[in-house]
């Protein structure tokens, strides 16, 4: 038996959530929203939007936690019902891309004012890679993207996406490929021209493990 | 056959695609390191992709991440500081009546206040609106007089009232007066009243109305107004993040 200092696992969790236990509940809020947050956010762009899919995901997970039957992990089914809504807020969204990055064009951003004491090239070169990096994801297309994202950041095999999005492995690779060849175009473009002369800071295999955790 | 596992690899990247993320299997890493060794075109793409999965690590979602709870139906009335308590709330009738009763607070400023005087529903707005945007001056100064007629109408019948007996009336008016008429002046008086209160009542209402229309027309020209100037905005920060981006590029290039 756990004692009350143990944590619970998600399906502990589940199961007193899916018997009325709110405070249950709400250890897995607490546990996932912000993976669940960072993903939505890295696969529609946009704050607010990843803050509503965020929400209605674990509404929906509420709704639904005494239908959950546990025959999928309690990490995989929330990413199901977020990348589902991520999906129809891309749809409904319709916006183009060009849009869509004017859209979260902040100049502060770019010269941020609380690093003090540092050189504006040195600012400029602490800000402009993740700017630049979220701004180039957001021209490629959603479904390209989120192969990206779901690779990338929470690393999962080609044969897990395409379970998510419901094709082929084949088509996933193409639109990982397809991405980061547009990604690399789009750095480039944005005069970040030495893409390749940066150390690789892909995942180590702890992160990769750690990362898989979630799915 | 040599020639045509190449070309597969330079054609399809799938295999690629598996060796960059690992996830292929000893004989398609042997084949593809092999013809890595022979296809700088292959090589050059690989370090590419590699070096844009570098780049992707500095891609962080934006601080702060959110915050919610579930929140039992039943606790709803209890305040809770944290910022995102907000489903399993409230039944929806009773949000929707919140709702209504908000928008019509900060739609018609309305005071409302009971207390010796009765009940006064007042509309506090004519004090905040700035002269320049009252519209429909000529007619808010009749009804206004109107108002103001009533008023001292009213003040003075309640003072003579008031001073001719006291104010427990039935039961401790003098006995010279005969019964008969009391009851008679009492009856008028209650009817004057009650006429005076639906009088007023319906001034009221039309004062509310009035006023009401002439705050939306204010309101809708204040939105014109401040659309108009975020419009000027937008466009300034557009030209202000384009010489910024030109400085960006030209640092960049140096």
């Amino acid at each position: 038996m756990p004692g009350a200092l143990m944590a619970w696992t998600d399906e502990e969790l589940v199961s007193r959530s899916a018997r009325g236990d709110h405070d249950s509940f709400n250890q897995l809020v607490v546990r996932w929203q912000r993976p669940i947050y960072a993903l939505a956010y890295r696969v529609i762009g946009h704050e607010e939007d990843a803050r509503d899919v965020c929400q209605e995901t674990f509404l929906r997970a509420f709704r639904g936690i005494k239908g959950f039957k546990g025959e999928a992990k309690f990490s995989s089914w929330l990413y199901r019902i977020a990348l589902n809504l991520c999906r129809d807020k891309n749809r409904s969204a319709q916006r183009s891309p060009l849009n869509k990055v004017s859209d979260d064009v902040d100049v502060l951003d770019l010269a941020p004012p609380h690093v003090a004491g540092s050189s504006l090239e040195d600012q400029v070169g602490w800000s402009e890679l993740g700017s630049e990096v979220s701004r180039a994801m957001m021209t490629i297309p959603d479904e390209q993207r989120t192969a990206i994202v779901l690779k990338e950041y929470q690393g999962l095999t080609f044969r897990e996406i395409a379970d998510f999005q419901g094709c082929p492995v084949s088509t996933v690779k193409t639109r990982v490929y397809q991405g980061l060849t547009r990604l690399r175009q789009e750095l480039e473009s944005r005069g970040i021209d030495r893409v390749a002369t940066f150390p690789s800071r892909a995942p180590d295999a702890g992160t990769r493990q750690r990362m898989r955790r979630v799915t | 056959m040599m020639d045509n596992r190449r070309d597969d690899i330079c054609n399809d990247k799938s295999l690629l695609m598996s060796y960059l993320y690992d996830e292929c299997g000893l004989d398609e890493r042997k084949r593809v390191e092999a013809h890595l060794a022979v296809c700088a075109s292959c090589r050059d793409e690989l370090q590419a992709l590699t070096g844009v999965r570098g780049r992707l690590v500095d891609w962080t979602p934006p601080e702060p991440a959110p915050d919610f709870r579930v929140v039992p139906a039943d606790a709803v009335a209890v305040p809770r500081s944290r910022p995102w308590t907000f489903w399993q709330a409230a039944p929806v009738w009773s949000l929707a009546a919140a709702l209504v009763l908000v928008v019509v607070t900060l739609v018609a400023n309305l005071e409302i206040r009971y207390g010796d005087d009765g009940l006064v529903v007042r509309s506090a707005w004519s004090d905040g609106v700035p002269s320049s945007e009252r519209t429909q001056s000529g007619t808010e100064a009749l009804w206004r007089a109107e108002l103001a007629a009533l008023e001292s109408e009213l003040r003075q019948d309640f003072e003579t009232f008031s001073s001719g007996e006291p104010p427990q009336t039935s039961e401790t008016i003098s006995s010279e007066v005969s019964e008969e008429s009391d009851l008679v002046r009492v009856q008028r008086l209650i009817e004057e009243s009650e006429r005076r209160q639906q009088r007023d009542l319906a001034l009221h209402f039309a004062q509310l109305m009035r006023e009401t229309d002439a705050q939306r027309q204010a309101d809708l020209g204040r939105i014109d107004q401040q659309l108009d100037r975020h419009q000027h905005l937008t466009e300034a920060e557009v030209v202000q993040h384009g010489e910024i981006m030109d400085y960006l590029v030209r640092v960049a290039g140096r």
